[in-house]
């Protein structure tokens, strides 16, 4: 190995290391989480929790980690420092994405490997995959007082031979992710807007997870077996189930996992050199404007009068800022509930009444995304330097700016992602159970309206004290994600607090509003909601806390 | 109200160990330029924040205009006009989105005034402050600082950044539109030759203390470089006031505040001696990082 690369090398550890420590610890986590709720449960699933671990480990780390090495040494200033020395920018970037890569699917490997020890001795059993012949994951586990039939578990070399075709299917969908991130980054001058893209793409990467599923093995059988080559966290759908205050998850494994994924190497291969090409390549500062003309005229501007007091000042500018922020997640929510619509019932004749309705099924899950991304949005650029400068310069009390933005950010969150939901899909409230059956499960419900803009409101906020703590963007918005998910795995994996879990809650009410039993006395709800009201007050109290020391 | 315009009153400030503005005093009466001279480090960014109020003071008090920043920063905010150095401001708006929005903060915004400036300076009404140049953004800057006609303007460091050219029209702004009316100015610069122009009186703060504070024309005549032989300087003692000296040649070239009683003093000896004029940027230098040890006589402390 030659000086130069050693030192690249030294380097990129050095940077890198805390990152790899943290996946490290992320991983190892979640394999104890996967140990010890598989002892306790016996759900014989350890492959499937471990695969799904790794899914939402590599759709945060991907993101982070790219933001990272695409635009670290911009945002550091370090860029034109490295441009000087006498190795090729190339070089330097192939090191950056090598020790990357070696920080995101290192744990995942290590991880793999702690698990191949307990399921090649027998300690932990692993059912096969679903097949023709096993099409319910409801037959893995038995229930109490219910006789069924038990999925019999694979031997110890079965067990092992599916941890490993779910790890390395893992590993390609994460550092592909990584790679088409780290490619948008090279093209982007900030690393928040990395972010912030790198949430969507996560996003829709996280949706494309059933885009197998859209093309199914009868009707294009080509498309079924290869789109893993594009897609490769395809080639294993998980499928959820909880009865008896246990949950697990069953895996549909692709027929061919291994071509896919070695035709997949190449692209990403190919994305790496193309990485490597474009890395330091983009200008600080935007010189040429060809694509200015796309940009709408500021057309507002032209109407504009002075506003009369300061509270129609602050209306305006903090609508301008979280209004259009909110729109981006509705319109993502609408884009998807069409793709799957359209996925699902091609052939249907009400397709926007399908998108109305189904809308609350995307719009959960894209809200509590989006109410992190509006959280962010609003807060973080603000209390960058440049503009923090400007307004704590003005005459503005900083306790009176910060609740303004607050607030209107959060009806922002909770009108036009939920109220939206809620208005387009009203109808389907009052449908007979049995034309609802024909919409689908996700439908609206009086659960859905109890739960989830408060769910969104409390992610909204808690990625608003984030920020305001570390008053680092994207830290403020992952942190809270991270925080509620993991939450929420622990108290799944508790059972005397299970019932506890939001989720758990929400999915209480909504089996009982079918059954025609709508009480929001019941399962827990008010302690429930009533501390995630609390977590939500509380946490803007202390943001608001956190801001006001910026003042004398 | 005070006669001072701003009046800085054994100020101190230390962030940790790090003594950052140490027993600092100012007075700028009202009318005048004052132009805050200090290397990077010196203390004049945090001096300013705390004028701002957007720092607190260890000890010491201040007035601007006659408001404490400690107690009163949001009057205080709605009084002075202020530009920070290198300012962002909201990229997707337009100058006059962001010149509306702001009017409301301050009770004495002119909106025509505003106007006037925008069209004045060149500045594009409706284009998105994100597509301007710098110069056009430290203009609007200047714009925003001025609109609301405040008697107290602070800069601090205002054309950082900005090319030669656009620095000399910056400054050409800034002496037609402030210094006519009266207004009073703290400008904070290390651009000595530009600040020459439109300064009237100049601080210069040093080590966290301020060193000297006079008029412009007043420290250009009290401050001057003597050129001295080598047999000449061995036969008086380092004057009181001495700041550098700088052996070249067989000569000696001294920089003395308070050249004129020491050149009194050459000339009762009959030591021959070439008196020089300087430049601000000379003297600042002198002051700043001047030297006194290669006097002959090395070993007499000097009182600055």
């Amino acid at each position: 190995m030659d000086f130069v690369l050693q030192s690249l090398l030294w380097k990129e550890w050095r940077e890198r290391r805390g990152t790899f420590f943290v996946c490290l610890a992320w991983i190892l986590c979640g394999v104890v989480y996967v140990l010890l709720y598989e002892s306790a449960s016996g759900c014989r699933t350890p492959v499937s929790r471990y695969g799904a671990v790794c899914l939402i480990y590599s759709l945060c780390m991907s993101v982070f980690l790219a933001m990272r090495v695409s635009l670290s040494e911009v945002t550091d200033q370090t860029i034109s420092f490295s441009r000087t020395l006498p190795v090729s920018l190339s070089r330097v970037a192939a090191v950056r994405l090598g020790m990357a890569i070696f920080a995101l699917i290192v744990p995942i490997l290590l991880g793999a490997l702690v698990l191949l020890v307990f399921l090649a001795s027998g300690l932990l059993e692993q059912v096969p995959a679903r097949s023709e012949q096993f099409r319910s994951g409801s037959e893995i586990v038995a229930i109490p007082g219910v006789n069924q039939v038990l999925r019999a578990s694979l031997s110890a070399g079965g067990a092992v031979s599916l941890l490993m075709k779910v790890a390395c299917i893992s590993i390609s969908q994460t550092t592909a992710l990584f790679l088409v991130l780290c490619l948008l980054g090279a093209r982007r001058r900030n690393e928040v807007h990395v972010g912030f893209l790198g949430a969507v793409v996560a996003f829709v990467w996280f949706i494309l997870l059933s885009v197998r599923g859209m093309f199914p093995a009868h009707s294009f059988p080509i498309l079924h077996d290869y789109v893993g080559i594009l897609f490769p966290q395809s080639l294993v759908m998980f499928s959820s189930y909880s009865a008896g205050g246990v949950s697990w998850n069953d895996l549909d494994l692709a027929d061919r996992v291994w071509l896919p994924l070695f035709l997949n190497l190449f692209l990403q291969c190919g994305l790496a050199v193309w990485f490597t090409r474009r890395y330091g390549t983009q200008n600080a500062v935007p010189s040429v404007r060809k694509w200015h003309f796309w940009k709408v005229p500021p057309l507002f501007s032209l109407v504009s009068i002075p506003f009369s007091r300061p509270v129609f000042s602050l209306m305006w500018i903090n609508l301008r800022q979280s209004v259009p922020l909110a729109l981006a997640g509705l319109i993502l929510a609408g884009i998807m509930v069409m793709m799957e619509t359209l996925g699902s019932h091609p052939n249907a004749n009400n397709h926007w009444e399908l998108v109305k309705y189904n809308l609350p099924g995307s719009m959960w899950v894209l809200g509590m995304l989006w109410a992190t991304v509006v959280g962010s949005g609003v807060v973080a650029s603000e209390l960058a330097p440049g503009l923090g400068h400007f307004w704590m310069s003005r005459p503005i009390p900083i306790r009176r700016w910060f609740w303004f933005k607050y607030l209107i950010g959060l009806l922002a969150v909770l009108f036009v992602l939920d109220g939206t939901t809620i208005a387009v899909s009203w109808n389907s409230l009052f449908l007979p159970p049995e034309e609802k059956m024909n919409y689908g499960a996700e439908l609206l419900s009086w659960s859905y309206i109890a739960c989830y803009p408060a769910l969104h409101a409390m992610m909204y906020s808690l990625t608003v004290l984030g920020v305001c703590w570390w008053k680092k963007p994207v830290r403020g918005a992952v942190m809270p994600l991270a925080v509620f998910l993991i939450g929420s795995l622990v108290m799944e994996s508790i059972p005397s607090i299970t019932e506890f879990d939001p989720f758990f809650v929400y999915d209480n009410l909504h089996h009982a509003e079918r059954e025609g039993e709508f009480d929001l006395s019941r399962s827990h709800f008010p302690v429930v909601f009533g501390t995630v009201c609390v977590i939500t007050l509380l946490t803007a109290y202390l943001a608001s806390r956190k801001v006001q020391r910026l003042e004398v | 109200m005070s006669e001072s315009a701003i009046r800085i009153h054994q100020v101190h400030k230390q962030f940790g160990v790090n003594v950052v503005l140490d027993d600092v005093s100012l007075d700028i009466p009202r009318g005048q330029t004052l132009a805050l001279l200090g290397r990077n480090g010196a203390g004049k960014t945090t001096l300013i924040r705390m004028l701002l109020g957007l720092l607190k003071p260890d000890s010491g008090t201040m007035q601007v205009d006659g408001c404490d920043p400690t107690r009163d920063a949001i009057e205080l905010r709605r009084r002075v006009g202020y530009l920070a150095e290198d300012q962002t401001m909201y990229g997707w708006m337009t100058p006059i989105e962001l010149c509306h929005f702001l009017a409301p903060f301050y009770p004495s915004w002119n909106q025509s005034l505003a106007d006037d400036y925008l069209e004045r300076f060149h500045i594009p009404r409706h284009q998105r402050i994100e597509q301007l140049s710098k110069g056009q953004n430290v203009k609007l800057g200047l714009t925003l600082a001025l609109a609301h006609e405040p008697n107290v303007v602070i800069l601090d460091d205002p054309a950082l950044g900005l090319d030669t050219i656009a620095r000399k029209e910056f400054n050409r702004d800034l002496i037609e539109h402030l210094q006519a009316a009266g207004r009073t100015v703290l400008f904070s610069s290390h651009l000595l030759d530009e600040v020459e122009a439109v300064a009237d009186a100049v601080a210069i703060l040093d080590g966290g203390r301020i060193i000297r504070q006079s008029a412009t024309e007043t420290l250009r005549s009290e401050v001057k470089r003597i050129v001295l032989s080598s047999t000449g300087i061995s036969e008086v003692s380092p004057p009181a006031g001495l700041l550098d000296v700088l052996q070249l040649d067989g000569q000696f070239i001294v920089t003395v505040d308070g050249a004129a009683d020491f050149v009194e003093h050459l000339t009762e000896l009959g030591i021959e001696h070439e008196v020089v004029d300087l430049c601000l940027d000379e003297i600042f230098e002198a002051f700043v990082i001047g030297r006194t040890h290669a006097w002959p006589q090395a070993g007499t402390p000097v009182v600055v």
